[in-house]
């Protein structure tokens, strides 16, 4: 039933136009190299699921590590965000210069995020010269060149650059808990965790939902600041997904395995965005 | 015709135009048109801009047009053109195999044209002849050429031995002091550089013919005898702290700090990466020795080889215009490897200087042809060097054998490029 | 609640505090880029002793050998931005009012497309992308870089303009339908300028990812002088050295603009953000 003055299909083509030709299609034609030898030079030939049993043999390191590192990540960045949003939400006098401050990373190229970290980390840079400097000198070690401490880098680099781009996203969140409420929950006694776990975090959640479901995508996508942070390394303890295809695809020159491992790695962020999804969204609708 | 036929007329024409369009795939360049793709070598004048000039000059009815990639994305960025239909007339990259997009990577896939006919293609020596083809084709004329060894500011005292090597490293670190800066960190691909200069007087004094052999898989790197001793005294060197305590997360720029600052004594590099050590230290004047791979003088051998190439890649269209430029190139070499202040990889008739001025110390070794391939030129899959540095970064935290290094390595073999 | 005691002056001096660490490296890179090359080897702690702005300099006019220079790259990433939101506001505007307004389960399956599309992963697409792209001839160009940033922020874009009109009361636009308005002009009259605060919202957040991107930019049109600024800035990291200081100027130069920009704008994008979350 065409009700006169419906809106129209017509409004809807050029987006889907667009993105079927740049970002769907493309995909899928790439989705298809998944199944085959392609080197990006010469014609492919199939070989079946030969791809995703050599990832499943040679590369699941590079799942647990995307997974430790999504952890990390989304748990510090929201938690940071959050409690960035709940300083700063009222009260404090410079607290619009603040917001802005804690801002500044985050508009800033993540290349060029990795490049001043690595500055920063390397052997004789400045977080090993102000270890030496207040006495904490045998703390000092190579950041970047252990496992577990280059890991550690990447999460709070990635922190570092994107806490204020979560607190944005709970600051509009606390926008919706009514003062209303928690001061009438003040007056009926209820201290200052009780008010935030009963009323705050509930109200919250929409924010809750947004803030850790882009911080998955993003973390199992990870890739420039690693790239430019560890290179994957040491000894590819720190690969992504996000670098090992870069890696296979760009640097090897396999395009089919790469495509592969990137199909694994779509599935997988849509079960974590749908799994994130469902239990944040809970029971209620 | 109501919106939504109008709609889709529309969609329909879009469609058809982009069909249209697809049929043609645009090689770049045209007619009177040579396009050479480069990597960018950090100068505003590079020699093939110059060589572009002179072209032109010499050829008025052709126009030159240069483009640069960044260093790092340079063979990426070829072989997505190659890929895609759009190729440049003339492409500088990379000599032999170890990295996708390099001269015999590219040719053993059929991309790239033969230059056998060329006048210089004659005169390849045979250190070269098989890493710009395979033997009995052509497919790149080699430009720079390059070699492995010591690094040190001029006076250091450099050690002439593989035994008084590692007491200069003992004696180093007593001193507070590292013996050879080394960058671990991934980005850095420095650690391969030493494990080059080991196997070169272990693996092939013994054997020359080793990398030929390994290419025909007649023999494996956790079998050999030679790789097993390499990566072992690489190990050696660890022990006597040649290496420093934290080599494993150290950055290029950090190793190049350290030996400007006198911090470091020394590093293993290659002859072409002289820009980066004076970088950090403008004033200071720096010198290359021979690598002390062994005790016994006669076995010490310096891995050396061209380094980069044209090549043309092999396009529907005429492959002439871009041979006219690579023999125009090639007549002028030693001219423009003046400008770039590098040493032809093919030595002019008259026998001038092999290595580099900076580099006198390795020149006997070159012209008496004590020289080891450089290892990587015959290892197809890029896979492999990844390997090979993280193994030696992981024997450098202790976390591995050599015999785990070299089948890391054997596991990933490939006898020809992905 | 609201009162400011002393409390509240302990937590703003602790949020003071915890800035510091957040903004040490912009410190950092301050020093680094004023230090002259002379003073090389000074730690990057200590402020330059004689700070000049030659680095600055350098990095405007020169850029990294072979690459445009950074007036030109700033330009190339003002122009290709610029046009890039502006594609997308026109453009997917329209279409999220479609699917909010449309309830079919074929604008539900459409909806669903623009949401899967939302978590493809750029490296899975892209060469058979360039692919197209050099059979289009359009590599190289600006409007092909254009053409793929629209397509690839699009889903992004109809994901929030959608969003917003679903929850945003048809009153008005019923008014005006009722007056005989067609649907194009409903949507350009009443419609849109309703939705400012996502617009908003979109243009930040897709702006700022073309103005920081740097893979695209370098397959597409990496070896032109349609360069963006990120490739400029990797353009320094050279064959040998990273010449740190240079680096960081073009950095400075990169993100000066967004920074400054972002100051002024920054209450305003603060709504557009609210407004979109409850929307």
């Amino acid at each position: 039933m065409k009700r006169p003055g419906a809106v129209p299909w017509l409004f809807v083509v050029p987006a889907a136009a667009l993105t079927l030709l740049i970002l769907l299609v493309p995909s899928l034609v790439g989705a298809a190299y998944a199944f085959t030898d392609w080197d990006g030079l010469t014609s492919p030939s199939w070989v079946g699921l030969a791809n995703f049993t050599e990832f499943f043999d040679d590369g699941s390191h590079v799942v647990g590590q995307t997974l430790i590192l999504a952890g990390l990540y989304v748990v510090g960045v929201n938690a940071a965000g959050l409690g960035l949003a709940l300083g700063l939400a009222h009260t404090l006098r410079t607290r619009h210069v603040l917001r802005a401050l804690f801002l500044v990373p985050a508009v800033v190229s993540p290349l060029v995020v990795a490049y001043i970290w690595t500055f920063i980390l390397d052997v004789d840079g400045p977080l090993n010269e102000i270890l030496e400097a207040v006495g904490l000198g045998s703390s000092a070690q190579p950041w970047l060149g252990q496992r577990n401490t280059a890991l550690a880098a990447v999460a709070i680099v990635m922190v570092w650059q994107f806490a204020g781009y979560h607190m944005l996203i709970y600051l509009a969140g606390l926008q919706g808990v009514q003062r209303e409420l928690l001061e009438a929950a003040e007056v009926d006694g209820a201290g200052p965790w009780r008010r935030f776990a009963d009323i705050t975090l509930p109200l919250l959640r929409p924010a809750l939902v947004i803030g850790t479901v882009l911080s998955t995508i993003s973390a199992f996508l990870l890739f420039d600041q690693v790239m430019a942070l560890t290179g994957g390394g040491p000894s590819g303890g720190t690969d992504t997904l996000g670098t090992y295809v870069y890696e296979q695809t760009f640097v090897n020159g396999r395009y089919g395995y790469g495509s592969a491992v990137a199909l694994l790695l779509v599935g997988g962020v849509c079960l974590a965005a749908l799994v994130q999804m469902r239990l944040l969204r809970g029971r209620r609708s | 015709m109501n919106i939504r036929g109008r709609a889709l007329g529309c969609a329909a024409v879009a469609v058809a135009l982009l069909a249209a369009a697809a049929g043609c795939g645009a090689d770049a360049g045209g007619d009177g048109e040579i396009v050479v793709s480069v990597w960018d070598d950090g100068r505003e004048e590079s020699s093939i801009d110059v060589a572009a000039r002179d072209f032109e000059k010499a050829h008025p009815d052709l126009t030159v047009t240069v483009q640069k990639n960044p260093f790092d994305q340079h063979l990426q960025a070829l072989r997505r053109q190659l890929g895609a239909g759009r190729a440049p007339d003339v492409a500088m990259t990379v000599v032999g195999y170890g990295e996708s997009g390099t001269v015999r990577a590219l040719a053993d896939k059929g991309l790239l044209a033969d230059l056998g006919e060329s006048p210089w293609a004659g005169r390849l020596p045979d250190t070269v002849a098989g890493a710009v083809g395979d033997g009995s084709e052509v497919y790149a004329f080699p430009v720079d050429s390059m070699a492995i060894g010591i690094v040190a500011k001029k006076g250091t005292d450099v050690p002439g031995t593989y035994t008084s090597m590692l007491t200069a490293c003992r004696d180093a670190g007593r001193d507070g002091k590292t013996a050879f800066a080394l960058g671990g960190h991934e980005n850095s691909k420095m650690p391969h550089i030493v494990g080059f200069a080991l196997a070169a007087s272990t693996v092939y004094a013994d054997d020359p013919g080793y990398g030929d052999k390994r290419l025909r898989d007649e023999v494996t790197f956790a079998g050999s005898d030679g790789w097993e001793q390499a990566v072992a005294r690489f190990g050696e060197m660890r022990d006597a702290g040649c290496f420093g305590e934290n080599a494993a997360g150290t950055t290029r720029e950090a190793t190049a700090r350290a030996l400007g600052d006198g911090d470091a004594l020394m590093a293993v590099t290659p002859t072409v990466t002289l820009p980066l050590w004076q970088a950090a230290a403008p004033d200071a004047e720096f010198v290359m020795a021979p690598f002390p791979g062994d005790d016994d003088p006669d076995r010490v051998l310096v891995p050396a080889g061209a380094s980069s190439g044209l090549v043309v890649p092999a396009k529907a269209s005429d492959a002439g215009p871009g041979k006219q430029f690579v023999d125009f190139y090639a007549k002028h070499r030693a001219r423009y490897a003046e400008i770039d202040g590098a040493v032809p990889a093919l030595p002019d008739d008259g026998g001038g200087p092999r290595a580099p001025g900076y580099a006198a110390a390795l020149e006997p070794y070159l012209r008496d042809g004590r020289t080891a391939p450089i290892m990587d030129q015959q290892w197809p899959n890029p896979e492999l060097i990844a390997r090979f540095d993280s193994g030696l970064v992981e024997m450098l935290t202790g976390r591995a054998e050599p015999a785990d290094v070299l089948e890391s390595m054997d596991a990933v073999w490939t006898s020809e490029a992905p | 609640m609201n009162r400011y005691g002393r409390w509240t002056a302990f937590r703003e001096a602790g949020f003071w505090i915890a800035a510091i660490p957040m903004l040490l490296p912009v410190y950092l890179v301050l020093t680094t880029v004023l230090r002259g090359p002379e003073a090389r080897g000074e730690s990057a702690l200590r402020p330059p002793g004689d700070p000049t702005l030659g680095n600055m300099e350098r990095a405007w006019t020169e850029a990294g050998g072979g690459t445009v220079s950074f007036s030109q790259a700033l330009v190339n990433s003002v122009l290709t931005t610029a046009a890039v939101v502006a594609i997308l506001v026109v453009v997917a505007a329209p279409a999220g009012y479609a699917l909010a307004r449309r309830g079919s389960k074929l604008s539900g399956a459409v909806f669903g497309m623009f949401a899967f599309a939302l978590i493809m992963p750029i490296q899975l697409g892209i060469i058979p992308l360039y692919g197209f792209m050099v059979d289009a001839g359009l590599t190289g160009t600006r409007a092909g870089l254009i053409l793929v940033y629209a397509g690839l922020q699009m889903p992004l874009a109809v994901f929030l303009y959608t969003g917003f009109l679903r929850g945003l009361p048809t009153a008005y636009e019923e008014a005006a339908r009722v007056d005989g308005a067609r649907p194009l002009r409903v949507f350009a009259g009443v419609v849109f300028p309703l939705v400012r605060p996502v617009t908003g919202v979109v243009a930040t957040l897709t702006g700022l990812f073309v103005w920081n991107d740097f893979f695209v930019a370098l397959v597409f049109v990496g070896d032109t002088d349609k360069v963006t600024l990120p490739v400029a800035v990797y353009s320094f990291v050279g064959r040998f050295a990273a010449e740190w200081p240079l680096i960081f100027a073009a950095a400075l130069i990169a993100a000066g603009p967004v920074v400054v920009l972002f100051g002024f704008a920054q209450r305003t994008i603060m709504k557009g953000f609210t407004s979109t979350l409850h929307g």
